[in-house]
């Protein structure tokens, strides 16, 4: 028995015996038969008293009536107790869901926990532990709705959201408008407080205001139109934080200049002490080993239930997250039965997974990206960054990084098929190899800085992405007859330097990141992968291409960027979204602006527990994982 | 009375000196000679590597990915089609290369050290001797990543021994230097007191003179059968360090493979489908330290007879 249940829900987690079943499946029938043999039958009987009726009966008659009663009470009976054999069959279904760990693992610690300031190694926190508006199922392309119960466009600029009524924070606080309009609201003050080191700018950048209407409605003026900012609110910088904690237990990180000009102390919620939260599970572990979430007892109903939400909470009693730096540590641990996803199968290593019964290898959309990000600093002048893009052997890559098969990759995802218009052969016009022409251009090209050696610098974690960065080194020292070196540090450290922006140029020519194999997509051009290119985004704090850059082409090159970036999100006709995206892209392309795509791989395998059931796989890679509460582990 | 003078000339007559027979002595030593033979063998390899390769060690897609050993790739390839056969050559130069300088630098070290404190004596000694326990106390892997992380980025690129070669080296050494040291340390004391350094020190000798001449010269073959029983050591240190990224440069060019890094990364994801990619590399590096170690054991064994068959 738990401690923290109560009666009810010991009650309804008590076995229901046969013999139990039985009886009261016999006192229901009994019950239906007296009340149908009291009642008569309804077809003939016109008349308004059937006691009446048999009260003038003659014996023969009432010898009848017995009869037919009888019958009916053996035909209700048998109705009842079939009625009543499927209900609990039902709840049988239902109880033998529930329960369980989850078991996952991931390569590193958090270096924090506010979702509107970190973003690696830590989603399993975040979604789980706090309430985000609802999820989205871009396969479905479906809402379902958790902490909001819906939301509508009164205007192209206002958009209106209503709260789920009674929810409540883990620490007994409620959830209510101010609560999510401070969530929403900080987002941009953390952004400036902390200089721009995390991205969830795009997001909230076309926001004038969000303010609380009434208690549980949250009202959103913009100062543009958007298409996406819908799904942008179901990412995790859009949980709800309780204010109370932020308050209490907040960590400085800046200050916040208002538009009267009134500075604000602006703190982040780095380690969600108890009570930040109202998601289904509370924080019970976090240290160097992993995290576990456990259920939160008085997690709020779903009535009704969305598609991928419970009615009475997700299925699984908690997840545990192990931290296995090493990818084959964690494929031998999978193998072994203590894990049940393992991410990133290489194609080459299926055979491994052969006869293995108590795991299931599943192929997904490659969907995602290796991406080499040029530092703006260094590369402002456009034919360096050319002759970088003309000195990688496209076709060499596939031979030796993806043997079963690439493909080019535009600067959108091709998942997002919709707006995706350019195909193979479009792309082979830009992401062509030519070391001849790479020399000129790199000669030719203009440094403020002089590189006289290129520096690849990658995460460790994924053997996949040194391979990646190997081959980059080869090619372009090849290419271009320079010197060439990776460097790879654990991710937090990547990401640390990734964005450190003290300097005006970074320590590092290259940024590897991804590594092209699977990956998904929130269904927002944004997030795959125009993101990388924005000098609001990852352009401003990883690439050193923003607007205020000193070096003109590419503050330049920004503004005309961003206008078109905001009038394609702007757009709410496919096709015309679709049309401006191609144009973004082409931009991009022909400018060789901020990073390219390398060739992804055609094939993506992941790797799942055969006990893990119904969690979604079309839509397993986009963060959409972490909230299907009807995820449920089938024990043997 | 002329017997007797016959007979003690006879006792403490100085053996004329015998050359070196290494017929004799491989006679005397196989397993040593075996040894040798195979760092030989090692050593010829690693030089010829150039000549021996089938394909050029870092290149990608020399072959299909993870084709087993065939005519083309004898070793077979790895994930990315490079060919295990030249990598294997080449790693080899590393090995010997970290191994050597590491072991040169931590014996020579830790034997100067010794001698300049141990004959100092007094305070110098003491504070030595408390330094060394120190670095003794640390456990070498922490050692090396402290370093690694402190000092790595800050090395020079010295000619033939890249940054990150030389970090090897310094990380490698300090932890052999103590024990070199106290080993030493033990033979100074016990050579300060011997006659004819005392013989020397009543003529007049300097100190340094008789550090040179009396003392160093007698430490010459301790500190030979030190080294060979380090450098297997060496070499596994630096397949260790290779093992955890903490090597040679592990990415473009003029990467240099290493069996460590070889036996790490990428291959060890493929090992149940393709076993080439730990087999050899392992073997050879199996084979490089068993060379070492029964190498080292007979060279003591010829240098220090007192020392014969008790370990």
């Amino acid at each position: 028995m738990r401690d923290n249940e109560n009666y009810w829900q010991r009650l309804r987690r008590r076995p229901v015996s046969r013999r139990s079943f039985l009886v009261g499946s016999s006192v229901a029938a009994a019950g239906s038969a007296a009340i149908l043999a009291g009642c008569g039958d309804d077809d003939d009987d016109d008349e308004p008293a059937a006691a009446t009726q048999a009260a003038a009966a003659t014996e023969a008659a009432a010898t009848e009536a017995a009869a037919a009663a009888t019958e009916a009470a053996t035909e209700a009976a048998a109705a009842a107790t079939a009625a009543a054999t499927e209900a609990a069959a039902a709840a049988a279904d239902d109880s033998h869901k529930r329960g369980g760990t989850l078991k996952m693992w991931k390569t590193e610690e958090d270096a924090g926990l506010d979702p509107g300031v970190f973003h690696v190694a830590n989603t399993e926190v975040l979604y789980s532990t706090l309430t985000q508006p609802y999820t989205y199922q871009p396969t479905k392309n479906l809402f379902a709705m958790d902490g909001m119960v819906g939301f509508e466009q009164v205007d192209p600029t206002t958009f209106v959201w209503s709260i789920r009524p009674g929810m409540k924070f883990h620490n007994g606080d409620a959830v209510d408008s101010e609560a999510v309009a401070f969530s929403f609201g900080r987002l941009e003050k953390l952004y400036r407080a902390l200089d721009g080191t995390h991205t969830t700018r795009t997001g909230f950048v076309f926001v004038d205001s969000f303010e609380p209407s009434d208690e549980l409605t949250v009202t959103e003026h913009w100062n543009r139109p958007n298409a996406d900012a819908p799904v942008y609110r179901a990412r995790h910088y859009y949980s709800f934080i309780n204010p109370r904690m932020v308050d209490e237990h907040g960590k400085f990180e800046g200050s916040y200049e208002h538009p009267d000009g009134t500075i604000e102390d602006i703190y982040s919620i780095q380690t969600l002490p108890p009570g930040s939260g109202s998601g289904p599970y509370t924080l019970t572990k976090r240290d160097t080993t992993g995290t576990r979430v456990e259920r939160w007892p008085d997690y709020h109903k779903h009535s009704p239930a969305d598609d991928g939400f419970v009615e009475d909470g997700p299925y699984i009693d908690a997840w545990e997250t192990r931290i296995i730096p090493d990818n084959v540590a964690a494929k031998a641990a999978f193998l072994a039965g203590d894990l049940d996803v393992y991410a990133g199968v290489d194609p080459l290593e299926l055979p491994e997974f052969d006869g293995q019964d108590h795991v299931k290898i599943v192929e997904l959309p490659a969907g995602g990206f290796a991406g080499q990000g040029m530092d703006g600093g260094k590369f402002h002048d456009k034919r360096s960054r050319q002759a970088l893009q003309k000195a990688f052997d496209y076709e060499g890559f596939i031979a030796a990084i993806r043997p079963l098969g690439g493909a080019y990759a535009a600067p959108i995802s091709d998942l997002l098929s919709a707006y995706q218009k350019l195909g193979q052969e479009d792309l082979k016009q830009w992401l062509r190899y030519d070391p001849q022409e790479a020399r000129q251009l790199w000669a030719a090209a203009d440094f403020e800085v002089p590189v006289d050696k290129i520096k690849v610098f990658q995460s460790t974690g994924d053997p996949l992405m040194h391979e990646i960065s190997d081959f980059m080194a080869q090619t372009l020292a090849k290419a271009l007859d320079i010197e060439t070196e990776v460097e790879a540090v654990d991710v937090n450290t990547w990401a640390a330097r990734a964005v450190n922006r003290d300097e005006p140029v970074k320590d590092w020519e290259i940024l590897s990141y991804g590594t092209g194999t699977s990956g998904g997509t929130t269904g927002v051009p944004n997030d795959t992968h125009l993101i990388h290119y924005d000098p609001r985004a990852y352009g401003f704090n990883a690439f050193n291409h923003y607007a205020e850059s000193s070096r003109k082409e590419i503050a330049e090159g920004s503004v005309t960027i961003s206008e078109m970036l905001n009038a394609q999100e702007a757009e709410t006709d496919v096709e015309a979204r679709a049309e401006l995206l191609t144009e973004v892209q082409r931009w991009i392309l022909d400018n060789h602006w901020c990073n390219w795509k390398l060739p992804n791989s055609t094939v993506s395998y992941y790797g799942f527990s055969s006990r893990l059931q119904d969690q979604g796989i079309a839509d397993w890679l986009n963060f959409y994982d972490r909230r299907r509460e009807s995820m449920w582990l089938q024990e043997s | 009375m002329a017997q007797e003078q016959s007979a003690l000339e006879l006792e403490y007559a100085i053996p004329p000196r015998q050359r070196f027979n290494p017929l004799k002595w491989a006679r005397r030593e196989p397993f040593g000679a075996f040894g040798f033979s195979l760092i030989v063998f090692i050593v010829f390899m690693s030089a010829a590597a150039p000549v021996l390769r089938t394909a050029p060690p870092n290149e990608f897609a020399v072959g299909p990915p993870l084709a087993g050993p065939n005519t083309e790739n004898w070793f077979g390839t790895t994930a990315r089609g490079k060919d295990v056969w030249s990598r294997v050559l080449f790693a080899g130069r590393i090995s010997l290369k970290i191994g050597v300088a590491t072991v040169l630098l931590g014996t020579l070290g830790g034997t100067l050290i010794a001698l300049l404190s141990a004959y100092a004596g007094g305070a110098v000694d003491f504070a030595v001797g408390r330094v060394a326990d120190m670095f003794i106390a640390i456990p070498g892997l922490l050692l090396a990543l402290v370093l690694h992380s402190s000092i790595s980025a800050d090395l020079p690129d010295l000619p033939g021994l890249q940054r990150e070669e030389l970090y090897l080296v310094v990380a490698i050494s300090l932890f052999f230097m103590p024990g070199t040291y106290r080993i030493m340390r033990g033979i100074v004391l016990e050579l300060r007191e011997s006659t004819y350094v005392e013989a020397a020190q009543v003529i007049g000798s300097s100190s340094f003179r008789i550090m040179w001449r009396h003392i160093a010269p007698n430490m010459f073959g301790l500190m030979i059968v030190i080294t060979s029983i380090s450098l297997p050591a060496a070499i596994l240190a630096e397949a260790s360090l290779s093992f955890l990224g903490l090597g040679v440069p592990i990415g473009g060019l003029d990467a240099v493979p290493s069996w460590g890094a070889d036996l790490s990364g990428s291959s060890r994801r493929f090992f149940s489908v393709a076993p080439w990619l730990a087999v050899f590399p392992g073997l050879a590096l199996a084979i490089t330290v068993f060379g070492f170690n029964i190498f080292g054991d007979s060279l003591r064994d010829t240098l220090d007879p007192r020392l014969r068959g008790r370990i």
